[in-house]
Protein backbone atom coordinates (compact mmCIF):
# COMPACT_ATOMS: atom_id res chain seq x y z
CA UNK A 1 0.00 0.00 0.00
CA UNK A 2 1.38 3.41 -0.81
CA UNK A 3 1.50 6.74 1.20
CA UNK A 4 -0.94 7.81 -1.30
CA UNK A 5 -3.38 4.80 -0.22
CA UNK A 6 -2.70 5.92 3.33
CA UNK A 7 -3.84 9.18 2.98
CA UNK A 8 -6.54 8.09 0.46
CA UNK A 9 -8.14 5.55 3.16
CA UNK A 10 -7.53 8.20 6.17
CA UNK A 11 -9.54 11.01 4.40
CA UNK A 12 -12.32 8.30 4.87
CA UNK A 13 -11.83 8.80 8.35
CA UNK A 14 -15.76 9.04 9.76
CA UNK A 15 -15.92 12.73 11.76
CA UNK A 16 -18.79 12.39 14.10
CA UNK A 17 -21.20 15.33 13.54
CA UNK A 18 -20.64 17.88 15.65
CA UNK A 19 -23.24 19.01 18.32
CA UNK A 20 -24.97 22.63 17.01
CA UNK A 21 -24.13 24.40 20.88
CA UNK A 22 -20.77 23.10 20.82
CA UNK A 23 -18.80 26.58 21.24
CA UNK A 24 -22.04 27.43 23.66
CA UNK A 25 -21.08 24.71 26.16
CA UNK A 26 -17.32 25.91 25.95
CA UNK A 27 -17.96 29.00 26.44
CA UNK A 28 -20.08 28.60 29.45
CA UNK A 29 -17.81 25.86 30.90
CA UNK A 30 -15.28 28.97 30.09
CA UNK A 31 -17.32 31.29 32.33
CA UNK A 32 -17.97 28.56 34.90
CA UNK A 33 -14.12 28.09 35.20
CA UNK A 34 -13.64 32.00 35.32
CA UNK A 35 -15.79 32.24 38.16
CA UNK A 36 -14.70 29.23 40.04
CA UNK A 37 -10.99 30.35 40.09
CA UNK A 38 -12.03 33.98 41.40
CA UNK A 39 -13.82 32.25 44.13
CA UNK A 40 -10.96 30.18 45.08
CA UNK A 41 -8.63 33.21 44.69
CA UNK A 42 -10.98 35.58 46.95
CA UNK A 43 -10.82 32.37 49.40
CA UNK A 44 -7.19 32.19 49.09
CA UNK A 45 -7.10 36.18 49.74
CA UNK A 46 -9.20 35.75 53.03
CA UNK A 47 -7.35 33.15 53.82
CA UNK A 48 -4.49 34.64 53.23
CA UNK A 49 -5.42 37.70 55.25
CA UNK A 50 -6.86 35.90 57.55
CA UNK A 51 -3.61 34.30 58.27
CA UNK A 52 -1.42 37.38 58.10
CA UNK A 53 -4.19 38.57 60.85
CA UNK A 54 -3.34 36.10 63.50
CA UNK A 55 0.12 35.68 62.97
CA UNK A 56 0.15 39.47 63.54
CA UNK A 57 -2.08 39.14 66.44
CA UNK A 58 0.03 36.38 67.91
CA UNK A 59 3.49 38.16 67.17
CA UNK A 60 1.62 41.08 69.26
CA UNK A 61 0.57 38.87 71.91
CA UNK A 62 4.33 37.04 72.12
CA UNK A 63 6.13 40.24 72.06
CA UNK A 64 4.39 41.49 74.78
CA UNK A 65 4.63 38.71 76.52
CA UNK A 66 8.00 38.63 76.26
CA UNK A 67 8.34 42.63 76.86
CA UNK A 68 6.13 41.95 80.06
CA UNK A 69 6.97 38.38 81.67
CA UNK A 70 9.56 36.86 79.16
CA UNK A 71 12.06 37.29 82.61
CA UNK A 72 10.61 36.32 85.39
CA UNK A 73 12.60 35.58 88.42
CA UNK A 74 11.48 33.95 91.39
CA UNK A 75 13.75 33.01 94.49
CA UNK A 76 13.43 32.23 98.41
CA UNK A 77 16.56 32.86 100.43
CA UNK A 78 16.91 32.73 104.04
CA UNK A 79 18.96 35.18 105.71
CA UNK A 80 20.01 34.44 109.08
CA UNK A 81 19.46 37.56 111.87
CA UNK A 82 22.98 38.26 113.55
CA UNK A 83 23.03 40.93 116.03
CA UNK A 84 23.90 41.81 119.71
CA UNK A 85 20.56 42.96 120.54
CA UNK A 86 17.92 41.24 122.52
CA UNK A 87 16.07 41.21 119.45
CA UNK A 88 16.14 41.23 115.75
CA UNK A 89 14.68 43.44 113.04
CA UNK A 90 13.64 42.98 109.57
CA UNK A 91 13.24 46.19 107.62
CA UNK A 92 10.88 46.22 104.61
CA UNK A 93 10.33 49.40 102.59
CA UNK A 94 9.15 50.42 99.58
CA UNK A 95 8.39 53.10 97.47
CA UNK A 96 6.62 54.34 93.68
CA UNK A 97 7.92 55.94 91.44
CA UNK A 98 8.15 60.01 91.94
CA UNK A 99 10.69 62.72 89.92
CA UNK A 100 13.74 63.40 89.89
CA UNK A 101 14.49 65.51 92.81
CA UNK A 102 17.61 68.37 92.93
CA UNK A 103 19.60 67.69 96.07
CA UNK A 104 22.40 69.82 96.75
CA UNK A 105 22.86 70.62 93.05
CA UNK A 106 22.40 66.82 92.12
CA UNK A 107 19.79 64.72 90.16
CA UNK A 108 18.22 62.21 92.81
CA UNK A 109 16.04 59.88 90.75
CA UNK A 110 13.29 58.54 92.26
CA UNK A 111 12.41 55.34 89.90
CA UNK A 112 10.34 53.08 92.55
CA UNK A 113 11.88 50.42 94.93
CA UNK A 114 11.12 47.34 97.23
CA UNK A 115 14.02 46.23 99.42
CA UNK A 116 13.79 44.09 102.71
CA UNK A 117 16.94 44.70 105.07
CA UNK A 118 17.90 42.91 108.41
CA UNK A 119 20.52 42.96 111.32
CA UNK A 120 23.84 41.20 110.35
CA UNK A 121 25.85 41.78 113.29
CA UNK A 122 28.69 44.23 112.51
CA UNK A 123 26.15 46.06 110.25
CA UNK A 124 23.52 47.13 111.88
CA UNK A 125 21.39 46.63 108.34
CA UNK A 126 22.10 44.33 105.32
CA UNK A 127 19.83 44.57 102.25
CA UNK A 128 18.81 40.95 101.29
CA UNK A 129 16.90 41.96 98.82
CA UNK A 130 16.45 44.91 96.58
CA UNK A 131 14.42 45.83 93.76
CA UNK A 132 15.07 49.11 91.70
CA UNK A 133 15.72 50.39 88.57
CA UNK A 134 18.87 51.84 90.15
CA UNK A 135 20.28 48.67 90.95
CA UNK A 136 22.19 46.77 88.14
CA UNK A 137 20.00 43.85 86.65
CA UNK A 138 16.85 45.63 88.47
CA UNK A 139 17.25 43.69 91.42
CA UNK A 140 19.86 42.14 93.71
CA UNK A 141 20.17 39.15 96.28
CA UNK A 142 22.47 38.98 99.17
CA UNK A 143 25.05 36.35 98.74
CA UNK A 144 26.98 36.70 101.93
CA UNK A 145 24.10 35.97 104.44
CA UNK A 146 21.32 35.04 102.80
CA UNK A 147 21.81 31.47 101.22
CA UNK A 148 18.62 29.45 98.73
CA UNK A 149 16.12 27.86 101.00
CA UNK A 150 12.70 26.03 99.64
CA UNK A 151 9.96 28.49 98.69
CA UNK A 152 7.57 29.89 100.55
CA UNK A 153 3.30 30.31 99.71
CA UNK A 154 3.73 33.64 98.18
CA UNK A 155 0.57 35.22 99.90
CA UNK A 156 -1.35 37.22 102.23
CA UNK A 157 -2.01 34.36 104.73
CA UNK A 158 -4.20 36.40 106.65
CA UNK A 159 -1.90 39.48 107.19
CA UNK A 160 -3.49 43.03 108.02
CA UNK A 161 -3.23 45.41 105.05
CA UNK A 162 -1.01 48.34 105.44
CA UNK A 163 -1.92 50.29 102.94
CA UNK A 164 -1.63 51.06 99.31
CA UNK A 165 0.63 53.49 98.37
CA UNK A 166 0.84 55.32 95.11
CA UNK A 167 2.32 59.20 93.96
CA UNK A 168 -1.15 60.22 94.64
CA UNK A 169 -1.05 59.68 97.83
CA UNK A 170 1.71 57.99 100.36
CA UNK A 171 4.64 57.55 98.01
CA UNK A 172 6.22 54.79 100.36
CA UNK A 173 6.57 52.84 103.38
CA UNK A 174 9.35 51.57 105.44
CA UNK A 175 8.74 49.34 108.32
CA UNK A 176 10.51 47.45 111.12
CA UNK A 177 9.44 44.11 112.39
CA UNK A 178 11.17 42.88 115.32
CA UNK A 179 11.82 39.31 114.59
CA UNK A 180 14.15 36.66 117.28
CA UNK A 181 17.55 36.80 117.71
CA UNK A 182 19.39 34.36 115.65
CA UNK A 183 16.48 33.13 113.59
CA UNK A 184 15.69 33.22 109.71
CA UNK A 185 14.07 35.49 107.74
CA UNK A 186 12.76 33.58 104.86
CA UNK A 187 12.05 36.22 102.04
CA UNK A 188 10.21 34.77 98.44
CA UNK A 189 10.12 37.40 96.08
CA UNK A 190 8.88 36.90 92.22
CA UNK A 191 10.33 39.62 89.82
CA UNK A 192 8.37 40.65 86.50
CA UNK A 193 11.29 42.55 84.59
CA UNK A 194 11.08 44.15 80.95
CA UNK A 195 14.11 44.33 80.09
CA UNK A 196 17.79 44.22 82.29
CA UNK A 197 17.11 46.91 84.97
CA UNK A 198 13.43 47.73 83.89
CA UNK A 199 11.73 45.66 86.67
CA UNK A 200 7.89 46.31 86.22
CA UNK A 201 6.80 44.34 89.19
CA UNK A 202 7.33 42.35 92.20
CA UNK A 203 5.61 40.22 94.80
CA UNK A 204 7.11 39.45 97.64
CA UNK A 205 6.41 37.26 100.72
CA UNK A 206 8.50 37.00 104.09
CA UNK A 207 7.96 34.67 107.25
CA UNK A 208 10.00 35.14 109.70
CA UNK A 209 10.99 33.96 113.39
CA UNK A 210 11.41 30.11 114.57
CA UNK A 211 7.99 29.36 113.71
CA UNK A 212 8.76 30.72 110.55
CA UNK A 213 5.66 32.85 110.91
CA UNK A 214 4.03 35.27 107.83
CA UNK A 215 5.41 38.56 108.63
CA UNK A 216 4.98 40.31 105.16
CA UNK A 217 3.79 40.38 101.87
CA UNK A 218 4.01 43.39 99.04
CA UNK A 219 2.50 43.48 95.50
CA UNK A 220 4.64 45.90 93.71
CA UNK A 221 4.97 48.44 91.06
CA UNK A 222 6.60 51.97 89.80
CA UNK A 223 2.85 52.92 90.39
CA UNK A 224 1.47 51.27 93.07
CA UNK A 225 2.21 49.16 96.13
CA UNK A 226 0.18 47.37 98.22
CA UNK A 227 1.60 46.04 101.50
CA UNK A 228 0.51 43.56 104.64
CA UNK A 229 2.26 43.49 107.76
CA UNK A 230 2.30 41.44 110.59
CA UNK A 231 0.81 43.97 113.36
CA UNK A 232 4.06 43.46 115.60
CA UNK A 233 5.65 45.78 112.87
CA UNK A 234 6.31 49.28 113.20
CA UNK A 235 7.00 52.41 110.70
CA UNK A 236 10.42 53.46 110.74
CA UNK B 1 -8.97 67.99 18.17
CA UNK B 2 -5.69 67.84 20.27
CA UNK B 3 -3.83 64.93 21.82
CA UNK B 4 -4.95 65.01 24.98
CA UNK B 5 -8.65 65.25 23.77
CA UNK B 6 -8.45 61.99 21.67
CA UNK B 7 -6.86 60.19 24.20
CA UNK B 8 -9.94 61.26 26.54
CA UNK B 9 -12.16 60.53 23.66
CA UNK B 10 -10.44 56.83 23.33
CA UNK B 11 -10.66 56.11 26.90
CA UNK B 12 -14.54 57.09 27.16
CA UNK B 13 -15.46 54.72 24.30
CA UNK B 14 -13.14 52.07 25.83
CA UNK B 15 -15.32 51.99 28.71
CA UNK B 16 -17.97 52.13 27.43
CA UNK B 17 -17.45 49.04 25.21
CA UNK B 18 -16.78 50.74 21.75
CA UNK B 19 -13.24 49.29 21.03
CA UNK B 20 -13.20 45.72 20.73
CA UNK B 21 -9.71 45.08 22.16
CA UNK B 22 -8.86 41.16 21.64
CA UNK B 23 -9.54 39.41 24.43
CA UNK B 24 -8.48 36.20 25.24
CA UNK B 25 -11.50 34.87 23.94
CA UNK B 26 -11.58 36.60 21.53
CA UNK B 27 -7.73 35.12 20.15
CA UNK B 28 -8.99 31.92 20.41
CA UNK B 29 -11.79 32.17 18.71
CA UNK B 30 -10.43 33.31 16.22
CA UNK B 31 -7.57 30.61 16.01
CA UNK B 32 -10.51 28.34 16.38
CA UNK B 33 -11.73 29.70 13.54
CA UNK B 34 -8.32 28.62 11.67
CA UNK B 35 -8.09 24.84 13.03
CA UNK B 36 -10.74 23.80 14.50
CA UNK B 37 -12.30 21.21 11.59
CA UNK B 38 -8.79 19.60 11.22
CA UNK B 39 -8.40 18.98 15.40
CA UNK B 40 -11.75 17.71 15.14
CA UNK B 41 -10.18 15.20 12.98
CA UNK B 42 -6.97 14.61 14.90
CA UNK B 43 -9.03 14.16 18.13
CA UNK B 44 -11.46 11.82 16.26
CA UNK B 45 -8.34 9.84 14.59
CA UNK B 46 -6.61 9.81 17.77
CA UNK B 47 -9.89 8.69 20.18
CA UNK B 48 -11.74 6.85 18.29
CA UNK B 49 -14.83 7.22 20.38
CA UNK B 50 -16.96 9.34 18.74
CA UNK B 51 -18.58 10.08 21.79
CA UNK B 52 -15.91 11.29 23.66
CA UNK B 53 -14.41 13.60 21.14
CA UNK B 54 -16.35 16.86 22.08
CA UNK B 55 -15.53 16.20 25.50
CA UNK B 56 -11.58 16.10 24.74
CA UNK B 57 -12.13 19.00 22.01
CA UNK B 58 -13.48 21.06 24.77
CA UNK B 59 -11.14 19.76 27.33
CA UNK B 60 -8.00 20.70 25.10
CA UNK B 61 -9.82 24.06 24.43
CA UNK B 62 -10.32 25.32 27.86
CA UNK B 63 -6.88 24.17 28.13
CA UNK B 64 -5.65 26.18 25.84
CA UNK B 65 -8.28 29.09 27.01
CA UNK B 66 -6.28 28.56 30.56
CA UNK B 67 -2.80 28.81 29.12
CA UNK B 68 -3.65 31.03 26.11
CA UNK B 69 0.00 32.79 25.24
CA UNK B 70 -0.21 36.90 25.44
CA UNK B 71 1.68 36.50 21.72
CA UNK B 72 3.17 34.29 19.10
CA UNK B 73 5.64 34.49 17.02
CA UNK B 74 4.20 33.90 13.45
CA UNK B 75 0.74 31.69 12.61
CA UNK B 76 3.11 28.16 12.67
CA UNK B 77 4.21 28.86 16.63
CA UNK B 78 0.14 29.58 17.22
CA UNK B 79 -0.60 26.22 15.01
CA UNK B 80 1.86 24.46 16.72
CA UNK B 81 1.01 25.52 19.95
CA UNK B 82 -2.70 24.23 19.50
CA UNK B 83 -2.35 21.18 18.06
CA UNK B 84 -0.23 20.29 21.07
CA UNK B 85 -2.56 21.37 23.74
CA UNK B 86 -4.87 19.29 21.83
CA UNK B 87 -2.97 16.51 20.89
CA UNK B 88 -1.96 15.97 24.85
CA UNK B 89 -5.11 16.15 25.89
CA UNK B 90 -6.08 13.01 23.35
CA UNK B 91 -3.00 10.76 25.25
CA UNK B 92 -4.71 11.65 28.07
CA UNK B 93 -8.09 10.94 27.65
CA UNK B 94 -6.15 7.72 25.99
CA UNK B 95 -4.31 7.20 29.28
CA UNK B 96 -7.26 7.87 31.35
CA UNK B 97 -9.02 4.90 29.06
CA UNK B 98 -6.41 2.80 29.66
CA UNK B 99 -6.49 2.71 33.45
CA UNK B 100 -10.18 2.50 34.00
CA UNK B 101 -9.90 0.03 31.39
CA UNK B 102 -12.90 1.56 29.20
CA UNK B 103 -10.61 1.54 25.94
CA UNK B 104 -12.93 2.47 23.37
CA UNK B 105 -9.67 1.32 21.57
CA UNK B 106 -10.67 -2.29 22.46
CA UNK B 107 -14.05 -1.90 22.29
CA UNK B 108 -13.69 -0.91 18.86
CA UNK B 109 -11.32 -3.43 18.20
CA UNK B 110 -13.88 -6.34 19.62
CA UNK B 111 -16.69 -5.02 17.92
CA UNK B 112 -15.89 -3.40 14.73
CA UNK B 113 -13.80 -6.25 13.28
CA UNK B 114 -16.20 -6.78 10.32
CA UNK B 115 -16.29 -4.33 8.58
CA UNK B 116 -12.96 -3.11 9.72
CA UNK B 117 -13.22 0.91 9.07
CA UNK B 118 -10.36 3.39 9.43
CA UNK B 119 -10.97 4.27 12.80
CA UNK B 120 -10.58 0.68 13.79
CA UNK B 121 -7.13 0.50 11.78
CA UNK B 122 -5.76 4.05 13.31
CA UNK B 123 -7.37 2.18 17.24
CA UNK B 124 -4.35 -0.57 16.15
CA UNK B 125 -1.15 1.49 16.17
CA UNK B 126 0.04 3.04 19.11
CA UNK B 127 -0.78 6.83 20.57
CA UNK B 128 2.48 8.13 19.28
CA UNK B 129 2.09 6.61 16.04
CA UNK B 130 -1.14 7.37 15.39
CA UNK B 131 -0.49 11.20 16.00
CA UNK B 132 2.38 10.90 13.66
CA UNK B 133 0.75 9.62 10.68
CA UNK B 134 -2.68 11.91 11.43
CA UNK B 135 -0.60 14.71 11.24
CA UNK B 136 1.76 13.96 8.68
CA UNK B 137 -0.85 12.39 6.03
CA UNK B 138 -4.15 13.40 7.09
CA UNK B 139 -3.42 16.82 7.83
CA UNK B 140 -0.68 17.62 5.38
CA UNK B 141 2.23 18.70 8.40
CA UNK B 142 5.50 18.48 7.41
CA UNK B 143 8.15 16.83 9.01
CA UNK B 144 9.70 20.02 10.93
CA UNK B 145 5.96 20.73 12.05
CA UNK B 146 4.84 17.25 13.62
CA UNK B 147 8.14 17.06 15.25
CA UNK B 148 7.44 20.57 16.87
CA UNK B 149 3.76 19.70 17.92
CA UNK B 150 4.95 16.03 19.51
CA UNK B 151 8.13 17.21 20.76
CA UNK B 152 10.17 14.79 19.13
CA UNK B 153 13.31 14.87 16.48
CA UNK B 154 12.75 14.84 13.12
CA UNK B 155 14.79 11.69 12.78
CA UNK B 156 12.09 9.98 14.87
CA UNK B 157 9.00 11.53 13.14
CA UNK B 158 10.54 9.97 9.98
CA UNK B 159 11.03 6.52 11.93
CA UNK B 160 7.18 6.60 13.46
CA UNK B 161 5.57 7.86 10.15
CA UNK B 162 7.18 4.57 8.39
CA UNK B 163 6.11 2.11 11.07
CA UNK B 164 3.15 3.72 11.54
CA UNK B 165 2.31 3.30 7.53
CA UNK B 166 3.32 -0.37 7.11
CA UNK B 167 1.43 -1.20 10.63
CA UNK B 168 -1.26 0.68 9.07
CA UNK B 169 -1.04 -0.24 5.63
CA UNK B 170 -0.95 -4.10 6.52
CA UNK B 171 -4.50 -3.82 9.13
CA UNK B 172 -6.18 -2.29 6.80
CA UNK B 173 -5.19 -4.82 3.78
CA UNK B 174 -5.99 -7.92 5.87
Amino acid sequence: MSDQRVREALERLPIPEEPPDFFDDLWLKAEQEEREAARRWRRIAVALITLVFVAGTAAGVFAVGRGAGATVVDRTIACRVITNLDSGSVYIGSEVRLPPDHVNGGVFYQPGSLWVAGNAGAKPQLTYVQVSKLVKGGYSFDGTICKKTAAIPLARSGLPSLGTFSRAGNARFDESCDVAKDSLVTVRIRVTELSANEPTGAVLAIRSGRRQRPTAFVEWTPTRVRAWLAAGCIQR
Amino acid sequence: MSGDVVHAVERFRRDEGHVNLPTDRGRLESILDRHHRRLRRVVVGMIGDANRVDDVLQEAYLKAYRRLPKRFANEAHEATWIYRVVYRCCLDELRRSRRSRESPQAELHVVARAPLDVSDVLAELAPNDRGVLLLVDLLGFGYEETAAVLKIPRGTVASRLNAARARFARTIDE
